[in-house]
């Protein structure tokens, strides 16, 4: 039993709007990871109460605002897109769940919040508020099990009727699923990766500068964090396997996605692991480049993944292509032609002005360096 | 019915969804006016001999406009969307599916303005001055960019115009009788707030009041093209008003002096006494801004909150009883379906899908029909009570009223048959503690006839 699909039906062909949804849930995952991996190792640079670690922990933290505001920002296409292609179950499972759904709003505001006043506190030399941080990512990751739970509670059209006639008020969370914490794992697991992908590419720009010993920390410890990941996802790939071996199967049989999208993100994997310790020394950009992009290839092919396993378990209560295409052929191409220009316009923007920020970022670290 | 409701205690979901809107709305209009005041005042600096004075000032106005809009508005934003889902998932699901392109093209511009502020906010002290200057305008009209394009929904939403689901033209729906004039007003809306916000954060100067003075005077006079020209387009927007919604005010207006003010009405005074006393705090800060004090500017930026309270609330009243006027019910119930007999004459809990087995005519039938076809606006016993409305209801008054509750003008149709409507009012009636038993009910079904 689940609600028939809109009346106005798509507005592209299904495949099209997919793609777009994969897109910029990537680039959603990719902030959301560097955030929390920001989180996590400014904490652990904290405790360590090492001097040397004190140049990361101060680029971790300055990143937090920006990375969270991103995060969000970056969250809304493929919200928007996944309405348009699997609105009735999402709308659901959003009010089943709806008196935790809401919280998100509160408590991402307090998160946001809780990240510019750690920002500007200590900007005016007050003590460090690490708790602020600590706080601040313990409510990304409510957030985060939000999340998992609304999309997984999707994929269950067959508990919906009952969760709702039991808890009317949206009052229900866990459900019961036990993919729920390997998917939680699985999409949060990246954090270490992406925030050591960036204190490598910081130390490029450190070498760059002359600040050899920086530069170095920055990039050791950077390349150890991405390390982490791997084995995060390996214990979340199992969970998966164990809960999941049902739908993996059925997709096997049906679409044969599974095997060449587990290999592409191994691919990436690998590719991600040798370019990141190919990065360490040098002031090259061109290894973390492809760092980088390995990190994207591993994400999409988890979010494209991801949603396969959605479309398999609910194949028998719904497909996409039961539903009516209306194109809005002419809107997609203002939004193309809109996107295209915008991140032009953004781009020629940043090549003027990141020099200079640059420039303001180096002047600032040689006054931490000069306090010490 | 395609989808469940979200029964939450005290607040309703209206509700929820009109706190997180009118945060926004006021945030929102502030995060676009307060673009173009930076604008305008970093031009204005270089123009005057204490322009690094000026800037210094800017300075802290844009940081308080950062925090302020990038989390509060942006969260918002975010949340009336959530909150939306929440209360009227199948009006949601209706506006997402038309628009979806509208919205993807909001969101590059959302995403624009705030990379925009970015640079401009933390490229501050390197940028050159030609540089900066070109980011707040840019920021600005980024920002108005997205007002553009989401301003076509929201007035889609009371105005659909010639859009209907037979025909759905985009366009006929976008750029709707309503579009215009909102747009205009919410442009002017959003200069005074920007020059509110700069009043506030100028009583914060310390030192030199002949500076102070001037940038107060500065900021106050951006309240005064609002003051002026609303009117005249508030005459525009109401000539694009549903008819029924113009009765609605006329007769909640002649009610006043015989003790009845519809909420419409209310909303629509609230908006405009607090309009006009925020023109005339301004007036007296431009005249003698050395009167200007922080607690003073931060009551009219507080008056300005009651007063978006008022025009959003007015809004939400004005396209009663309907989510998407003349489509879709308040209740996520199509107008279509209320016009056709055959689905009348059905039992409602039979084409409801959200909803357990239970007995005809017993206490639990009544129930999930309240809570499908009440609780999308209406609480028990808080916000908008249906407790208190139905006090001195009897089982059979109940059934009668609930049949003909339509001609109110504000409320949906009742869907359903007679037997619906008796097991609704009297689940009503047990609720006040009066025992209804079961001959009674039969009695009432017999008595409300099909």
């Amino acid at each position: 039993m689940i609600p028939s699909p809109d009346p106005l039906g798509f507005a592209l062909p299904p495949w099209l709007i997919q793609s777009l949804a994969y897109l910029t849930l990537t680039l959603h995952f990719l902030a959301m990871n560097f955030t929390l991996g920001s989180v996590i190792l400014y904490l652990w640079t904290r405790f360590r109460k090492d001097e040397e670690y004190r140049g990361i922990g101060h680029f971790l933290g300055s990143g937090l605002p920006l990375g969270v505001s991103y995060l969000i920002t970056l969250g809304i296409p493929p919200l928007l897109f996944v309405q348009v292609l699997y609105g009735q179950l999402f709308y659901s499972s959003s009010v089943i769940m709806g008196a935790f759904w809401i919280q998100v709003i509160p408590v991402m505001i307090l998160a946001y919040l809780g990240f510019y006043y750690f920002k500007f506190s200590r900007a005016k030399g007050e003590r460090s508020r690490w708790p602020i941080v600590a706080v601040a990512g313990v409510l990304l990751l409510y957030i985060g099990f939000i999340y998992v739970n609304n999309f997984t509670l999707t994929m269950s059209p067959q508990k919906l009727l009952r969760l709702y006639t039991d808890h009317p008020g949206g009052g229900v969370l866990t459900h019961g699923e036990p993919s729920l914490l390997p998917r939680f794992l699985l999409f949060t697991g990246g954090s270490l990766a992406a925030a050591g992908l960036a204190l490598i590419w910081r130390g490029i720009y450190l070498r760059r500068w002359g600040m050899e010993d920086e530069a170095d920390r920055s990039q050791r410890f950077g390349f150890r964090a991405v390390l982490i990941s791997p084995m995060l996802w390996a214990i979340a790939a199992i969970g998966l396997l164990l809960t999941q071996a049902e739908s993996l199967n059925a997709m096997w049989s049906t679409t044969g996605a599974t095997l060449p999208l587990f290999i592409t993100g191994l691919l990436g994997l690998g590719v991600t692991i040798f370019f990141a310790r190919a990065a360490v020394g040098t002031s090259s950009v061109r290894s973390p480049l492809i760092a980088s992009l390995g990190m994207v290839i591993i994400i999409a092919s988890m979010v494209i993944f991801r949603d396969q396993v959605r479309m398999e378990v609910l194949r028998p209560y719904f497909t996409l292509s039961s539903v009516p295409v209306q194109a809005q052929w002419g809107m997609f191409v203002l939004f193309l032609v809109t996107l295209v220009g915008g991140a032009t316009l953004l781009g020629v923007l940043m090549v003027k002005v990141f020099p200079r920020m640059a420039e303001g970022a180096r002047e600032r670290l040689e006054g931490i360096a000069e306090s010490d | 019915m395609n989808y469940p409701v979200w029964d939450i205690p005290f607040l309703g979901a209206g509700l929820v969804v009109a706190i997180i809107a009118v945060i926004h709305m006021l945030i929102a209009h502030l995060a676009i006016g307060g673009g173009a005041f930076l604008f305008i005042a970093e031009v204005w600096s270089d123009r005057q001999s204490n322009g690094d004075a000026i800037r210094a000032w800017l300075r802290k106005y844009a940081t308080w406009f950062l925090v302020y809009t990038t989390v509060l508005g942006a969260v918002t934003g975010v949340g009336i969307w959530f909150s939306i889902q929440l209360a009227s998932p199948e009006g949601t699901s209706l506006l997402i599916h038309q628009f979806v392109f509208a919205w993807a093209i909001e969101w590059v511009m959302f995403l624009g303005e705030l990379t925009v502020l970015y640079l401009y906010f933390y490229g501050w002290q390197k940028n050159s001055r030609r540089m900066q200057i070109f980011l707040a305008g840019a920021y600005f009209v980024i920002a108005w960019g997205s007002l553009f394009v989401i301003n076509g929904i929201l007035t889609f939403m009371l105005t659909p115009g010639a859009w209907s689901l037979e025909s759905t033209s985009i366009w006929a729906g976008f750029f709707n009788p309503g579009y215009f004039p909102s747009l205009l007003i919410r442009t002017l809306i959003m200069f005074m707030m920007g020059g509110l916000f700069g009043i506030i954060v100028a009583t914060r100067i310390n030192g030199d009041d002949g500076f102070r003075n001037r940038v107060i005077r500065f900021s106050a006079r951006w309240v005064l093209p609002a003051a002026v020209i609303i009117p005249f387009l508030l005459i525009w927007y109401w000539s694009t008003l549903p008819q029924a919604t113009v009765d609605l005010f006329r007769e909640g207006s002649t009610g006043v002096f015989g003790g009845r003010l519809e909420a419409l009405n209310r909303y629509f005074w609230l908006a405009m006494i607090s309009g006009f006393f925020i023109v005339l705090g301004a007036l007296v800060i431009a005249i003698r801004p050395k009167a200007a004090t922080t607690a003073g500017a931060i009551a009219l930026f507080l008056i300005a909150q009651f007063g978006f309270m008022g025009a959003e609330f007015f809004r939400e009243m004005a396209r009663k009883p309907y989510v998407i006027y003349n489509v879709l019910y308040s209740n996520s119930l199509w107008k279509h379906d209320s016009e056709d007999p055959a689905l009348m004459g059905e039992p409602f809990l039979s084409r409801a899908r959200w909803r357990p087995e239970v007995e005809p005519m017993s206490m639990e039938h009544g129930e999930w029909i309240f809570r499908l076809q009440c609780v999308s606006c209406h609480t028990w016993d808080a916000y908008r009570s249906l407790g208190q409305r139905t006090e001195e209801w009897t089982p059979e008054f109940g059934s009668r009223w609930l049949e003909t509750m339509h001609e109110s003008g504000v409320m949906p149709p009742f869907q359903g048959t007679a037997e619906d409507r008796a097991a609704l009012s009297n689940w009503i009636v047990s609720q006040h503690g009066e025992v209804v038993v079961e001959p009674e009910i039969t009695g009432t079904v017999e008595g409300g006839g099909r």
